[in-house]
């Protein structure tokens, strides 16, 4: 069965370019706009990967964080936040909050792969 | 040997002092580069002697963080209230680190705590590392083409809680591997006995040899997510592919398990750049050690003086009085013999012994400021867990008290700082509700007065809660609700056994003592407590204590043939007194100038044969508006007495708090208003 990775973001061309390469990358895709939304995914279904943007309206990166780590079944699933620039305070918050790693934009397709790689097989 | 290492310790504890009043100093003044020199050489001169005296874990520990104050004193970033924060909490960890066979929670820490500095330098480096790497990378590349590989050991200790973050360790292994041929070790040592094990833990660590065209930038990569949450050593092993040569891995281990630095095996390598770094460093520390720290900011204390063992002084003040007992006594033999030269010979001496006395005794002070630092330090953490903002205002920091009591009042005034703190500042909101700055304040003042010293703690918080007191207080059964007190003695409830005003013990105040507690230790120094409050304006406590333990002001009366001391400090007033108006007293209590007075015969308690002389005199002694006699034979005169504690056979009573030897070899039993008050009315 193929991996299920869920991207979640409120810019409709990133949430595009992360599902084309991802998919491509051979895993299963499911998209979000926002942390409600993304929410509404956690359901019981199995998720194997959850990339979140960090600044998103409605419930943000890190609230949603700290509340799908809440969940008892998907309380060790790895999670990426996308952040821009190397933004070390935001970084470290999100890794408090639960967070596995980062990727930071601008990325290329190579390099979003190698970090998936870092945390999904 | 052993002492050596005794003195490094107190001398690391003295850094750590200096770290910590110096970043707090920082945090107001960040462009201060005088304190970022020093604390830069504080943590050079750590990582220097620690691994002289075998703290190894200290000395690598404060090597990051040496790099890391690094950046800010040659000015190439301006410091931040973070890497402030950071530093303050890391000093705990340095404390902890002292240790001369650490165990495997000391290593972690050490990784923990070094994982944490390097994240705290790549904060710093980002923009300048991406020139630096370019360098380094360029001279990768150049080795890369020369020599194909390098051999890397990496030592990844991942803390317990690395699964929480949804890391699988695994993975990385996993990476590694695929960056060029590996050499695997897994370490189970840690693994507990199923029963004992929480699945949601990892107790497993890895030590692994790399044989890689890739640069060391590849291999930290590597753990680039979990760099905060696990131990990660990446060292050089050789310059080339050594993975099939046992030898050399074996004295890599080895060297490592020794603490010894490894130079890596090369062909005809220009040396790494760590290492060049390593032994510049060395020179400048040799250049750092002979250099006195005249120019140093906030360590005034330490310039110009030498370390003594405590216990030193305390034998040497020990010794100091015995020789003024033995002096007095001479005195007493020279005047009975009414020899001309021996009397002039013993006056001088008198004189001389008295300054011996004088300087021993200031010898013993130390200003209350050696201990300041701590009050700013749990001020600056309180406030930042409590999310309420606070200044510390102090004055009189330079005030001297006797080492000793200083020891015993720390725990006492952080306790009465804790609480100022949780219960009497407000949060901003409420602040600005109420009108007032938005910034609390704790002010912390010191006086001298005559032989005792004032200690101030005021806040400007909501004071205290009256009502509630008084409700709290009914509940504990401590008064009952028909009792009728002022607003004053509903604030003096705080003081007694049993009582503790925060309904949700929270982590400050809730630590297990109460006002109760602090209040008898106050006593036991002989001091006193007071305090005064106004709602929403401010609540303020005073503690009065001796300047010394070991000698005090009194004066001596006679009860019989023993001799008694009376602290000079709680004495009001004295009378005459004829025994017979005692006698017809009602109930120990007698009236003087129209005060119906309790009073204790100490003729009746201490001799008791019904002979008590006919005049006595009644002295008045007062203690927190509470004034109680004390009936003697006679008064002799004041006294300045060295207190000796009393052995073992008296420890039960509770009258005295010592005995003096007078100058005729007598003794006299120094007498505990507190107590005796307590027991007698």
């Amino acid at each position: 069965m193929l991996k299920q990775i869920l991207i979640v973001d409120d810019s409709e061309s990133i949430r595009e370019v992360l599902a084309f390469s991802i998919s491509n990358a051979g895993f299963q895709v499911l998209v979000a706009c926002d942390g409600i939304e993304a929410l509404k995914y956690f359901d019981g279904r199995t998720i194997d990967l959850l990339l979140t943007d960090y600044h998103m309206p409605n419930l943000n990166g890190l609230e949603l964080i700290l509340k799908i780590r809440q969940i008892e079944h998907y309380k060790f699933i790895p999670i990426l936040v996308l952040t821009t620039e190397n933004q070390v305070k935001m970084i470290k918050e999100a890794r408090e909050s639960g967070a596995t790693g980062w990727l930071t934009k601008p990325f290329n397709t190579e390099k979003l792969l190698q970090t998936l790689r870092k945390v999904i097989r | 040997m052993n002492s050596f290492v005794e003195k490094f310790k107190d001398e690391v504890n003295e850094y750590c002092e200096r770290l910590e009043s110096g970043l707090l100093l920082l945090e107001r003044e960040p462009e201060n580069y005088h304190i970022i020199d020093e604390i830069f050489r504080i943590m050079h001169s750590m990582k220097g002697s620690g691994g002289m005296f075998g703290f190894d874990l200290l000395s690598d520990v404060t090597h990051d963080l040496e790099s890391l104050y690094d950046i800010f004193r040659s000015k190439k970033r301006p410091i931040d209230s973070e890497v402030i924060s950071f530093t303050l909490s890391s000093i705990d960890g340095l404390h902890n680190l002292m240790v001369v066979s650490p165990g495997s929670e000391h290593h972690l820490l050490a990784e923990n705590m070094k994982s944490k500095t390097k994240l705290q330098i790549a904060r710093f480096t980002d923009e300048q590392n991406s020139s630096l790497s370019e360098n380094s990378s360029e001279t990768d590349h150049s080795v890369q083409s020369n020599f194909n590989q390098n051999t890397w050991h990496i030592s990844f200790v991942p803390n317990k809680d690395i699964l929480k973050n949804g890391t699988n360790p695994l993975y990385l292994i996993d990476e590694l591997n695929a960056l060029g041929e590996c050499n695997i070790q897994v370490n189970f040592d840690e693994l507990p006995s199923l029963s004992e094990m929480n699945p949601e833990y990892c107790y497993v660590s890895w030590s692994l040899f790399i044989a890689t065209t890739e640069d060391i930038k590849t291999l930290r990569d590597v753990f680039i997510f979990v760099s905060d949450q696990a131990g990660i050593q990446i060292e050089k092993v050789a310059s080339q592919n050594v993975l099939q040569d046992e030898a050399v891995l074996t004295s890599f281990l080895n060297a490592k398990l020794n603490h010894e630095i490894w130079e890596p095996t090369e062909p005809e390598m220009p040396k790494p750049d760590i290492q060049e770094d390593e032994t510049e460093e060395i020179g400048v520390m040799l250049k750092l050690s002979v250099e006195i720290p005249k120019n140093s900011v906030f360590a005034q204390t330490t310039v110009d003086s030498i370390r003594v063992d405590s216990q030193k002084i305390d034998q040497y003040l020990n010794i100091v009085s015995e020789l003024i007992t033995a002096q007095s006594r001479l005195e007493v033999i020279a005047s009975k013999l009414n020899h001309p030269d021996l009397e002039a010979a013993t006056e001088n001496f008198g004189k001389l012994s008295r300054q011996l006395r004088e300087n021993a005794f200031d010898m013993s002070l130390i200003p209350l400021e050696s201990v300041a630092v701590r009050f700013k330090r749990l001020i600056h953490d309180l406030s930042k867990s409590l999310d309420k903002e606070v200044d510390l205002v102090t004055e009189g920091m330079e005030t001297e008290l006797d080492k000793n009591i200083i020891e015993k009042l720390i725990e006492p005034l952080l306790h009465i700082i804790r609480n100022s703190m949780d219960h009497g500042i407000e949060n901003r909101n409420e602040r600005l509700a109420k009108q007032k700055t938005a910034i609390g304040a704790v002010l912390i003042k010191a006086s001298t007065a005559g032989s005792y010293v004032l200690i101030e703690i005021e806040d400007d918080g909501a004071g205290l809660d009256l009502t509630k007191i008084r409700k709290k207080a009914i509940e504990k059964g401590i008064i009952n609700d028909q009792s009728r007190l002022s607003d004053e003695e509903i604030a003096q409830l705080i003081f007694e056994p049993g009582f503790s005003t925060s309904e949700l013990v929270t982590d400050m105040s809730g630590r297990g003592v109460g006002m109760d507690v602090v209040k008898k230790r106050i006593q036991e120094m002989r001091g006193m407590i007071e305090l005064s409050t106004e709602k929403d304006r401010f609540t303020r406590i005073s503690i009065k204590l001796p300047l010394s333990l070991s000698i005090i002001d009194g004066l001596l009366t006679r009860v019989g043939d023993g001799y008694y001391v009376i602290p000079s400090s709680v004495i009001k007033k004295i009378h005459f007194i004829k025994h017979e108006s005692l006698k017809n007293g009602f109930r120990q209590v007698v009236e003087l100038e129209g005060v119906q007075l309790p009073y204790l015969n100490m003729y009746d308690e201490f001799v008791g044969d019904g002979n008590a002389p006919e005049n006595q005199l009644i002295i008045v002694v007062g203690l927190n508006n509470q004034l109680f006699g004390l009936v003697v034979d006679e008064v002799i005169h004041e006294y300045q007495a060295v207190i000796k504690p009393l052995g073992r056979l008296l420890k039960g009573q509770n009258a005295f708090s010592g005995a003096s030897i007078l100058g005729t070899g007598q003794l006299a039993l120094v007498i505990d208003t507190n107590k005796m008050i307590k027991k007698y009315s």
